[in-house]
């Protein structure tokens, strides 16, 4: 029983983490219709400049900022001097991210070589949590909440907001928005850059966890794009139920081998597929 | 529209180059013969992709899926010596992949082009973590290796690298043929129709549905062609191979040449591959500089370099066509 | 024989029903019936629901006797359906001869053929030169859509409605955008070149439609107003009302 809860708390802190790392690959993907296949990238910059930044100054938190401020400055730069200049040709956009995945790699291993590093649990978290027969690191704990906090700021941004409800109108009809007077490229700058810096959050707090090694941001883009698909493009309630669900199918999987994970998260991707092509939550018409 | 290179002065270029691919070569160092051999394989690789991307429009993330089906097809009879004779391992191959693309056709050419960038990820995500995963028939992680070159029934043994060659170009040279005559032919145009505005295409009368899906199924046997071949070449066969970053590699060396036109794979394969082992020799930045020779790429020359070389050679508003 | 039959055939986006119960029916040998109405009175929606763009929410649309009330468009064009879009809908980055040439290809075996080269099918050209000469636009076949003049798009827009020589053709607002004088001129050559198909045209052009037209429908707010032949709507005191402020 108690390895069923630890599994299923696993599986709920992973599931966060990709939400994080979702929610704006999602966003991205309904309101401007690209494919960003350099989420990951970006996910995996933070963590290394987290770590980086982490280990020279001793602090945490420190090491956050960083992460998140780096990867919300690229994306902005990408957006602005990169996408801009392929408004609409989504195929474009989708290869010019190919071309940012392999800079990156580039880059990192140039700065910090193959070796996988070591991202230390802030000290105040670095514990375990007993309740009933169950022992918990307080860190994924802390994660799990961190998770659920930044889940219900961004549903109140989406749904309370002004900013949010143009998003959301975005999503469903560009051209309405544009009609109605909004600087569609403001919103989409804003938009993009949120959601690298949500990857860049995502890849520091996840470090302790998931590590911080040259081949990450592949092995969280392929369950982050599941979860697009599961959920829904542009819905932020289809990338958290999504999230969840693969969260859980890779924990309960992990016992077999990687490979086999990607297949059953794939496995439910290709049904939801063939039963609601637009996600769980996406809107009809896709 | 890309014409230069598809008309009869395009087919007098492509025997010239065919009749120095084939001369030249004895001359050649190994390296040299075998880096060929490789371009050849890709170009069909990316002539594939072109027919799909470049033709009739369909983003396709999961070529390598088909090279691989193909590949690992010839592997497995290989390997375990269940197929000893290469013509009838190429034809099981060639049907498999048929098949296989014949089935995802059903579910992939239904959708809008943007669900199928996504829905091909996904397949190819499948394909992958299959090959990655089912260590009895597929070889696991380590794929299947020892795969010795085929024997002909030739007087000539292509287990060394020149003679291999020389089956590599015959094969390239029937593929490229077919890829040529597919391209030119009406059904080739009723492609390009697809991709330019299938709406109206609908509105004149064309089930758009069965064009796409036939193109799908040649598209996967060229590919699946090329892969069955590079398993001989290699001697080798693993899960990368099934993967994205192989298909992106098609796409990118499909861009770099330009679609549209018959040269633009191979001019795409060439550079990309030549690129690729000249800059690798001098330092280990290769995918920084692909990164970002990509992206000047998909910025400033979308068209690739055939594109580019086609632009040159226009008059305004014109086409040259050679009906 | 009817060409086209109609009943009570509406259609709703969610709450907004822009057709409400319309029938009507088109005579084969009939020359031509002209739709009018003002904006908004889901005149382009009743095409797209007779040609399967859309499918109605209620009703039926029978075509040459068949229901085709949920074929799909490629399958009425089979049948013998033609329309024109009125915003054009051409393939931009091909030649005219390509254009023509893909429109003329629809219904012969040729397109399905994929060893010989295009250029050997000398059906597709002189189909292409005919159509393309209709219009006076065969020196020009060389030229990329986007170089022509807008009165030489709608042209061609109309030849690849009637590529497939339709029994019955629908044209959504074929004048539109032109001067009034290449309207009138625009007019003429279509009723030379109409001949015997049986014809459906939504024109905003009153000159144009009251020239036009063997017989008006009038259609408001989804639904229809009056039909009658050019004098009886001309002299219609509930047309003048609808159209009042509208320029005539």
């Amino acid at each position: 029983m108690s390895m069923l809860i630890s599994s299923l708390l696993n599986g709920l802190h992973y599931g966060l983490i990709l939400f994080l790392l979702a929610a704006g690959l999602s966003l991205t993907f309904g309101l401007m219709g690209v494919i960003n296949l350099a989420h990951g990238s970006y996910f995996m910059v933070g963590a290394y400049i987290g770590w980086a930044v982490g280990d020279a100054t001793g602090s945490f938190l420190v090491g956050l900022a960083a992460g998140v401020g780096v990867t919300a400055v690229l994306g902005w730069l990408t957006e602005r001097f990169l996408l801009r200049r392929l408004h609409g040709e989504h195929l474009q956009q989708v290869l010019l991210t190919i071309g940012i995945v392999y800079i990156v790699m580039d880059l990192i291993k140039t700065a910090w070589g193959g070796t996988a590093r070591l991202m230390a649990t802030p000290a105040i978290l670095d514990s375990s949590v007993t309740f009933g027969s169950i022992t918990y690191p307080l860190y994924r704990l802390a994660l799990m909440g961190v998770g659920t906090v930044m889940a219900i700021f961004l549903w109140w941004f989406q749904e309370k907001t002004r900013l949010g409800a143009v998003v959301r109108a975005g999503v469903d009809d560009k051209q309405m928005v544009t009609a109605v007077g909004i600087n569609i490229y403001l919103v989409f700058a804003l938009v993009f850059t949120l959601g690298t810096a949500l990857a860049g959050f995502a890849g520091v707090m996840g470090a302790p966890v998931l590590g911080v090694y040259l081949t990450l941001d592949a092995d969280v883009l392929v369950p982050a794009i599941a979860v697009v698909i599961i959920g829904g493009l542009g819905s932020l309630k289809g990338a958290l139920a999504a999230s969840i669900l693969v969260g859980m199918v890779r924990t309960f999987t992990q016992a077999y081998s990687p490979g086999f994970t990607i297949m059953a998260i794939y496995a439910v991707v290709i049904v939801v597929l063939l039963i609601k092509p637009s996600g769980l939550f996406g809107a009809k018409g896709q | 529209m890309i014409r230069l290179l598809l008309s009869k002065q395009a087919l007098v270029i492509f025997a010239a180059g065919l009749f120095i691919a084939a001369v030249l070569p004895p001359f050649l160092p190994q390296f040299a013969i075998t880096l060929l051999t490789s371009i050849l394989l890709f170009a069909i690789f990316t002539a594939s992709l072109d027919l799909l991307m470049g033709h009739t429009g369909l983003i396709s993330l999961f070529q390598a899926v088909f090279w691989g089906t193909g590949g690992y097809t010839i592997g497995i009879l290989a390997s375990r010596g269940i197929v000893q004779n290469f013509y009838l391992a190429m034809l099981i191959s060639i049907i498999v992949v048929a098949a296989v693309a014949a089935i995802l056709g059903l579910i992939v050419v239904r959708v809008t082009r943007l669900y199928f960038m996504i829905i091909t990820f996904a397949i190819g995500q499948i394909f992958w973590s299959f090959a990655y995963t089912a260590t009895s028939i597929t070889g696991g992680a380590d794929g299947l290796a020892r795969i010795s070159r085929p024997d002909l029934g030739l007087p000539w043994s292509v287990t060394g690298y020149l003679n291999f060659y020389y089956l590599i170009l015959v094969f390239f040279a029937i593929c490229f043929y077919f890829f040529y005559r597919i391209v030119r032919s009406p059904f080739g145009s009723v492609l390009v129709g697809i991709k330019t505005n299938e709406h109206r295409m609908r509105a004149l009368g064309y089930n758009t549905f069965w064009y796409k899906y036939i193109c799908l199924i040649l598209s996967a046997v060229l590919a699946g062609v090329a892969g069955s071949l590079y398993v001989y070449f290699d001697n080798y066969i693993g899960p990368a191979e099934v993967g994205w970053g192989w298909s992106a590699e098609a796409t990118i060396m499909a861009l770099i040449g330009g679609s549209g036109a018959v040269a633009g794979p191979i001019i795409g394969a060439a550079t990309y591959t030549f690129l690729r082992y000249f800059v690798s020799a001098y330092t280990l930045h290769w995918p920084l500089a692909i990164g970002i020779g990509f992206i000047l790429v998909v910025l400033y020359f979308p068209r690739g370099i055939a594109g580019f070389i086609t632009d040159l050679t226009r008059r305004n508003g014109r086409g040259s066509v050679k009906d | 024989m009817e060409a086209l039959r109609i009943e009570g055939l509406s259609k709703n986006f969610g709450a907004l029903q822009v057709l409400e119960n319309v029938s009507f029916s088109v005579e084969k040998a009939e020359c031509r019936v002209v739709i009018i109405g003002p904006n908004g009175a889901g005149k382009t929606t009743l095409f797209n629901l007779i040609s399967g763009e859309l499918s109605p929410t209620a009703g039926k649309i029978t075509l040459f006797s068949k229901d085709v009330t949920n074929m799909p468009n490629y399958r009425r064009v089979r049948l013998g359906l033609g329309r024109t879009f009125q915003i054009p809908d051409l393939f931009f980055n091909l030649t005219l001869f390509e254009n023509v040439r893909l429109a003329v290809m629809a219904d012969k075996r040729a397109r399905f053929a994929l060893y010989r080269p295009v250029g050997a099918f000398g059906e597709l050209r002189e189909g292409v030169k005919r159509l393309l000469d209709y219009v006076g636009l065969w020196e020009k076949r060389e030229d990329q859509v986007s170089s022509l003049s807008h009165g030489e798009v709608r042209r061609l827009e109309i030849i690849l409605g009637m590529a497939s020589s339709p029994g019955l053709l629908l044209l959504d607002e074929p004048t539109a955008g032109l001067s009034s004088s290449e309207a009138e001129q625009l007019a003429t050559q279509l009723r030379s070149l109409l001949g015997e198909i049986a014809v459906i045209i939504i024109e905003h052009d009153m000159k144009v439609a009251f020239a036009l037209a063997d017989r008006i429908t009038v259609l408001n707010q989804g639904r229809i107003l009056v039909e009658g032949t050019p004098a009886d709507i001309k002299a219609d005191p509930r047309v003048r009302a609808v159209y009042l402020g509208v320029e005539g």
